[in-house]
């Protein structure tokens, strides 16, 4: 659902901003902040409790596998076994290059440069799109060595949290596909950086949202207590969970 | 009536006839339109979960009673409380939030018209959803907070829960996108000289209401995709068998549903501070100590979620922390009460029947306030959760308090939406009607609740003791029922012959009364500006000492507004589009797509439910569609 | 604001003050002593721990009842005195009152602490007794019955299984373990305690001492699917005597008492109707032991299917000597257990034995055999005597809930 609101998000760009230019003599924003970018920043702010709910479920869950595993209950390969931190650092640089690319997209178009705005966006959908690949070789090995979405619940926990930011970045990759579309047929005008800056908005905070998930879920190591986890698990301990 | 009287009358039509017929309902983007829909369709929901009621007070009104099987009453309470919640209150309160807010703050239209009637259309589609199920004859069978492990397949193998599931997943889309759209309203779209700490109360709670909405919302969504997982692809995150844990659930679904209580309560809340001041000719007795309040009572409301967890065995830190929490809520939500009595006090009162039904409120809610609080002691929880106590409780501050503020609302601004006023005679007859039969419904429940009757019981023996009090408590809502009639019997004979209303029937101090009733589809033919809190009582009273004269050079905010109308001035506002309802339309057939998974198309190793594809392809068409359509 | 302040009108002023009071404080009598009647009343305490939660009730439902007219007369006050008398009044403008504001917050805040603090203290008690029982009775919630196993602390009782009726020793610090395989329900017995989940994958600890001889009723109070409000059980609290008594009865298993009801009258054998019930449940001393109990793992495993422990019922020992059938919801009596042998779907909506015992499905020849046969299940000297509460008159006989 948040993904069907940020596709609106877009959606509105080019819509309704029109509109509110009609009225000459309607105050185009008491804060003066553009709406479409207020709303950018509130659809965020609403995806951290998405991210938020997603990344404690997975907290919580965290390391029970392991423990099920000693207690010779559930089955399936564990976190520990399967995960490959080398070639996923790999590609979570991939997607904090992508970063410094929307950068230069953003820049580029508020200097009015139309060529170099659709190359910076290529290169970001290009980079993004990389990213998106390197997730679908890793759950697909991870199916051949035998982790699928039901096999125990590091398995349902991992490919649930990873998969919806993969589905938050496959948003990303159209949404910027379709803004070079858009600048293709001249549709972003210098005056118009703002539609490549709320992009831009949605791409960093998807990317900032990975670093945070690939240090829980990757780096974290599994088989000692690890003291983040541990935190984290009094506090969930206190509500009867983890 | 004599205000009316006193009140110069607006002479201007407004300059654009507002279109009609089905197609001009459809394609509208205009708030107010989107307002009705959401009052009309919220009333009507409103009536099917009080049938639902009914239903339910039928089979309990005499022991081992059989009106209807234990499965069709499991339907019939789960479909009731579903329904009143997120098909009759929240819409209604969306329906005013839509039709007024904009016109306080002095805007033309939300910031984003049609993603505001995609809203209202995705609601729609929710509640179509989940009501359809009727006809399948799988009903929503696990109460309104569906707890796992029951509503698992192994324990809930039909189609009930699916059909809660995925439609409640869609109302939560329709919520989110219309609070951003109130958000972004009121911070954005206020006309000059409306700062934040001179916005109506009611314009303040749409505001805190919508935020606490974007932050609750993302929760139970959530919680409902991996129950999704849990019942369509195998996986067991509920299910402690497999390593989850059915905990897990209740708290994603609590940190919403309590914060989900307050944004049902604090929209009444802001409309009881629009219309005590107005009918005891006060100001707003504390005004910012009011605003502070209610961020308070939202700020607090995500940290008291465990409360519904008293029994579920936290531990006792836990519950120690949260009893805490909980009763600190007593604290700003008391400071409301007193203020709206202060706000009385030494006023001038009229009882018109909106006044009525918010004095009702501030009486009625600390009824069920204090057996909050009550519940907030836990080891005395422990002898009420999931006892009549609590259903007394809630129905208290969702009835007395929700219900008794949105009858308020709808009375005090009928005369704007309609132009004619609701007839005052039938009014307070509804009134004392709803009273008293709120009372006989619901009052008795305490005393059940204390004799031990657990709630969700199709059935009880004699020897209980439970019959005489359940067999008054089902007259109680037959009166209650009764009173709905007459609220409905009012609305069509006064929308049709009420007595005009003017542009100010009341003579009330906010923005939305200096235009004509019903206002122009432009709301304002120049932007007007604010230089004080309730300016149009500043126009016509000054600040108490002595009145400010209006004059040619200083025209009142409502002058102004008919001068301008009178020049017939040419207002651009944005053309209707029907693309927001197409992109509905696509979600929902992407819904039920995913609801029967058939037919479906194999594509290599996946097996692709091709109606839910044409209905996400449908969506996406329309919304780019609506993207690059001209605003115009 | 002298205004209008007649004495007429302060005469019907205090006149209805005063009538509203009345009338509050009479709702505020009535809420603690009315629903003291039920079996199931949760304001009529039997154990220490009811007692505390009833000390804490009456301490919040006090101050609330103060809080609650207190501002009721204050509305009823200001609506009457300051009725709007001519239409072109406009009263004093005035904004706030910081003082008073200050007043009204604080105020709350302090009566709350008051309530705070002893809770917190209830709270932490109870959860140390239940660390300290000693007496451990383990509650198995199934849908929709209670299965009781006695632990290794109950002395005599150590291993006896039975169902919906909780046998208990006077005088002891009980403490109910609460385990769940199915769905979430809730141990509640108003009289002796409040309520406590029982939550799969988690054990809950209920504490109870058991001062007070006599049967208390109880229920299940969370949500759990069809039959969720015919899920009713007793605790029965016996002297320690005829409670060891008890116990060794349940262990020596069928007595002569049923010897006609086998063939040739060899209690150790249960008679050839009962065959199809061996699948689902045990009777100490006989064949009848393969039936599944307590957790049962391949339950918890298997998805969705109904596993044994979805089908498996009570442990019929002694059954002769309970006072209900169907949890609560039938008189143990013949005809009842007829009834419920013909069609235990029509008694017990979704009953899982209902799955296999299809109504009709035994003839009338098989019900009756089997009738005489667990009507017979009891000593042979009799079935103990339930004791009565002390100081209660008439009370809902143990056999209707
Ligand atoms: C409009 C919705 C609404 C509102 C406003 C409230 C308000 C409150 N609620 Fe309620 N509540 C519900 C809707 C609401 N509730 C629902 C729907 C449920 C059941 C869900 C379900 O299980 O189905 C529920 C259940 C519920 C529970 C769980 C019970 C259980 O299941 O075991 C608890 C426990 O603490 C609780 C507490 C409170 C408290 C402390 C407040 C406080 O906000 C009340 C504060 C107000 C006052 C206290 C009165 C005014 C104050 C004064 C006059 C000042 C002086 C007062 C004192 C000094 C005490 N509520
Ligand atoms: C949110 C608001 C809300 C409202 C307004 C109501 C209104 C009413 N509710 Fe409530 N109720 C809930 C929310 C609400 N309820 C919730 C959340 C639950 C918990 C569900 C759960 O456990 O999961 C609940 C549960 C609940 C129960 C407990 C069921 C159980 O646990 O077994 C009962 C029992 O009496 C009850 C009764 C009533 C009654 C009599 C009304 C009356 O106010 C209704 C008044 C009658 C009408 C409004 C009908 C009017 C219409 C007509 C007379 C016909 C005219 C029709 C047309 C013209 C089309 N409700
Ligand atoms: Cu078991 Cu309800
Ligand atoms: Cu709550």
């Amino acid at each position: 659902m948040a993904q069907a609101v940020a596709t609106l998000e877009h959606a509105h760009g080019a819509g309704d901003v029109g509109h509110e230019a009609e009225h000459a003599d309607h105050p185009h924003s008491s804060t003066g902040l553009d709406s479409r970018k207020l709303l950018m920043w509130l659809f965020l702010a609403s995806d951290c409790m998405f991210f938020g709910s997603l990344i404690a479920m997975y907290m919580i869950y965290r390391g029970d596998a392991e423990r099920m595993f000693l207690s010779g209950q559930g089955s399936g390969p564990l976190a520990n076994e399967i995960l490959d931190i080398p070639y996923t650092s790999i590609s979570a640089f991939v997607l904090l290059m992508s970063s410094l690319t929307m950068v230069l997209a953003l820049a580029s178009i508020q200097r009015g440069n139309q060529r170099g705005l659709r190359v910076w966006l290529g290169a970001t959908a290009l980079l993004g799109t990389v990213f998106l690949g390197g997730q679908f070789f890793e759950f697909s090995s991870f199916h051949e060595e035998g982790l699928g979405l039901t096999t125990n619940i590091f398995g349902s926990s991992f490919f649930t949290l990873t998969g919806f930011h993969g589905a938050h970045v496959t948003i990303g990759v159209f949404w910027l596909i379709s803004l070079v579309i858009v600048s293709l047929r001249g549709g972003v005008r210098q005056d118009q950086a703002l539609n490549v800056e709320i992009a831009g908005l949605y791409w960093h905070f998807v990317d900032i949202v990975w670093i945070i998930i690939f240090t829980l879920v990757y780096l974290i190591p599994y088989d000692k207590v690890a003291t983040v986890h541990h935190e984290a698990e009094q506090g969930f301990r206190l509500i009867g969970l983890g | 009536m004599a205000s009316v009287a006193q009140q110069p009358q607006s002479v201007v039509q407004p300059v654009t006839k507002p279109a009609s017929g089905i197609w001009s309902w459809i394609t509208t983007i205009d708030h107010k339109r989107i307002g009705m829909l959401y009052g009309f369709s919220a009333f009507f929901f409103l009536m099917l979960g009080g049938v639902e009621a009914l239903f339910i007070r039928a089979q309990l009104a005499v022991p081992d009673n059989d009106v209807v099987s234990a499965q069709r009453y499991n339907e019939l309470f789960t479909m009731h409380g579903t329904t009143m919640i997120f098909l009759a209150l929240m819409p209604m309160t969306s329906a005013l939030f839509n039709y007024v807010m904009p016109l306080q703050i002095g805007a033309r239209d939300v910031a984003f018209p049609r993603l505001n009637a995609f809203s209202f259309w995705v609601f729609l589609a929710g509640g179509i959803i989940i009501n359809i199920s009727w006809f399948f004859g799988e009903a929503p069978n696990s109460g309104w907070y569906g707890y796992s492990p029951l509503t698992g397949t192994a324990w809930n193998p039909g189609r009930n829960v699916d059909f809660w599931m995925l439609g409640i997943q869609v109302l939560g889309v329709a919520s989110m996108a219309a609070s951003f759209n109130f958000i972004v309203t009121v911070f954005n779209l206020r006309c000059p000289g409306m700062k934040l700490m001179r916005m109506p109360i009611f314009s303040w709670t749409t505001l805190i209401v919508s935020i606490m909405i974007i932050f609750a919302f993302p929760a139970i969504t959530v919680s409902l995709l991996l129950l999704t997982f849990d019942r369509y692809a195998g996986t067991g995150f509920y299910e402690a068998a497999a390593g989850g844990d059915p905990l897990l659930w209740q708290h994603l679904f609590w940190v919403f549903g309590h914060p989900e209580v307050y944004i049902l309560v604090l929209p009444a809340f802001g409309i009881v501070s629009e219309i005590i001041p107005v009918f005891s000719r006060k100001p707003l007795f504390g005004y910012s100590v009011m605003v502070y309040a209610t961020i308070a009572i939202a700020f607090l409301g995500f940290g008291v979620w465990a409360h519904h967890m008293f029994t579920v065995g936290l531990g006792p830190t836990a519950n120690a922390i949260f009893a805490g929490s909980t009763m600190l809520i007593a604290i700003p939500t008391g400071v409301k009460i007193f203020n709206w009595i202060g706000t009385m006090f030494k006023g001038s009162l009229r009882f018109t029947t909106p006044m009525l039904f918010a004095v009702g409120l501030v009486s009625q809610f600390v009824i069920g306030g204090l057996s909050g609080v009550m519940h907030a002691v836990v080891p005395v929880d422990t002898q009420q959760q999931d006892s009549y106590f609590i259903i007394a409780h809630f129905h208290y501050v969702l009835f007395g308090g929700t219900v008794f503020g949105l009858l308020a609302g709808i009375y005090f601004w009928a005369p704007k939406i309609f132009g004619r006023i609701f007839d005052e005679r039938l009014g307070k007859i509804h009134f004392w009607l709803t009273f008293i039969g709120f009372n006989m419904t619901f009052f008795p429940m305490h005393f059940v609740g204390l004799a031990g009757m657990p709630r969700r019981y199709f059935t009880y023996s004699e020897d209980s003791g439970w019959g005489p009090w359940n067999a008054f408590i089902s007259f109680g809502a037959l009166v209650l029922g009764f009173s709905f009639l007459v609220f409905i019997y009012n609305a069509f004979k006064s929308i049709r012959h009420g007595e005009i209303a003017g542009d100010d029937p009341w003579d009330a101090p906010t923005l939305e009364w200096a235009v004509s009733s019903p206002p122009p589809d432009y709301n304002f033919a120049v932007i007007p500006t604010v230089t004080h809190r309730d300016q149009l009582w500043w126009d016509k009273y000054g600040d108490g000492h002595g009145a400010h004269v209006s004059t040619e050079a200083l025209p009142t905010t409502a002058e102004v507004q008919r001068r301008a109308n009178a020049q017939h001035p040419h207002v651009h506002m944005p053309n209707p589009s029907y693309f927001p309802a197409l992109a509905a339309l696509g979600f929902f057939i992407f819904a039920i797509g995913i609801l029967f998974l058939t037919p479906t198309v194999t594509l290599g190793l996946f097996h692709l439910p091709i109606v839910a594809f044409a209905g996400a392809a449908l969506m996406i068409i329309s919304i780019f569609a609506w993207a690059f359509e001209p605003a115009g | 604001m002298h205004r209008g302040s007649t004495g007429g009108r302060r005469r019907t002023l205090t006149r209805l003050v005063t009538l509203l009071t009345l009338a509050v404080l009479a709702a505020g009598v009535l809420l603690p002593v009315v629903g003291a009647e039920s079996p199931y009343s949760t304001i009529s305490p039997q154990s220490p721990q009811a007692e505390d939660i009833q000390w804490l009730y009456k301490l919040i439902f006090y101050l609330s009842l103060i809080v609650f007219i207190g501002v009721q007369i204050a509305i009823v006050y200001t609506v009457l005195r300051y009725r709007r008398r001519n239409n072109d009044e406009r009263p004093e403008q005035l904004h706030g009152n910081k003082t008073i504001e200050i007043i009204w917050t604080v105020v709350p805040a302090i009566v709350l602490l008051a309530v705070f603090i002893p809770t917190v203290r209830t709270i932490y008690a109870h959860a140390d007794q239940a660390e300290t029982g000693n007496f451990t009775v383990e509650v198995y919630a199934k849908q929709w019955w209670w299965e009781i196993h006695y632990a290794d602390d109950t002395g005599a009782a150590a291993g006896v299984v039975t169902a919906n009726e909780i046998v208990v020793p006077q005088g002891k610090d009980v403490v109910f373990e609460l385990y769940s395989n199915n769905v979430i329900h809730s141990f509640w017995v108003p009289q002796l305690s409040g309520k406590l989940d029982v939550m799969p994958g988690h054990v809950n600890k209920l504490p109870v001492t058991t001062d007070n001889l006599g049967y208390y009723f109880g229920h299940c109070a969370e949500f759990c699917g069809d039959a969720h409000a015919l899920m009713r059980f007793k605790v029965i609290v016996q002297p320690q005597e005829v409670f060891d008594q008890w116990a060794a009865d349940w262990k020596a298993g069928p007595s002569s008492a049923s010897a006609d009801a086998v063939p040739d009258g060899d209690i150790s054998k249960t008679p050839p109707d009962f065959g199809l019930c061996l699948a689902c449940h045990q009777i100490e001393g006989t064949n009848a032991t393969i039936a599944p109990e307590g957790l049962d793992e391949a339950a918890l495993t298997d998805e969705g299917a109904m596993g044994p422990a979805k089908y498996a019922g009570p442990n019929l020992t002694m059954i002769g000597c309970r006072t209900t059938l169907a949890a609560g919801v039938l008189p143990n009596t013949p005809e009842n257990m007829a009834k419920w042998l013909h069609d235990p779907q029509g008694v017990k909506p979704g009953a899982y034995m209902g799955e296999v015992i299809k109504k009709g499905m035994l003839s009338d020849d098989q019900i009756a055999a089997l009738v005489t046969y667990l009507e017979s299940l009891k000593p042979a000297d009799g079935c103990p005597e339930i004791p009565v509460q002390p100081g209660v008159t008439e009370q809902v006989t143990p056999a209707n809930p």
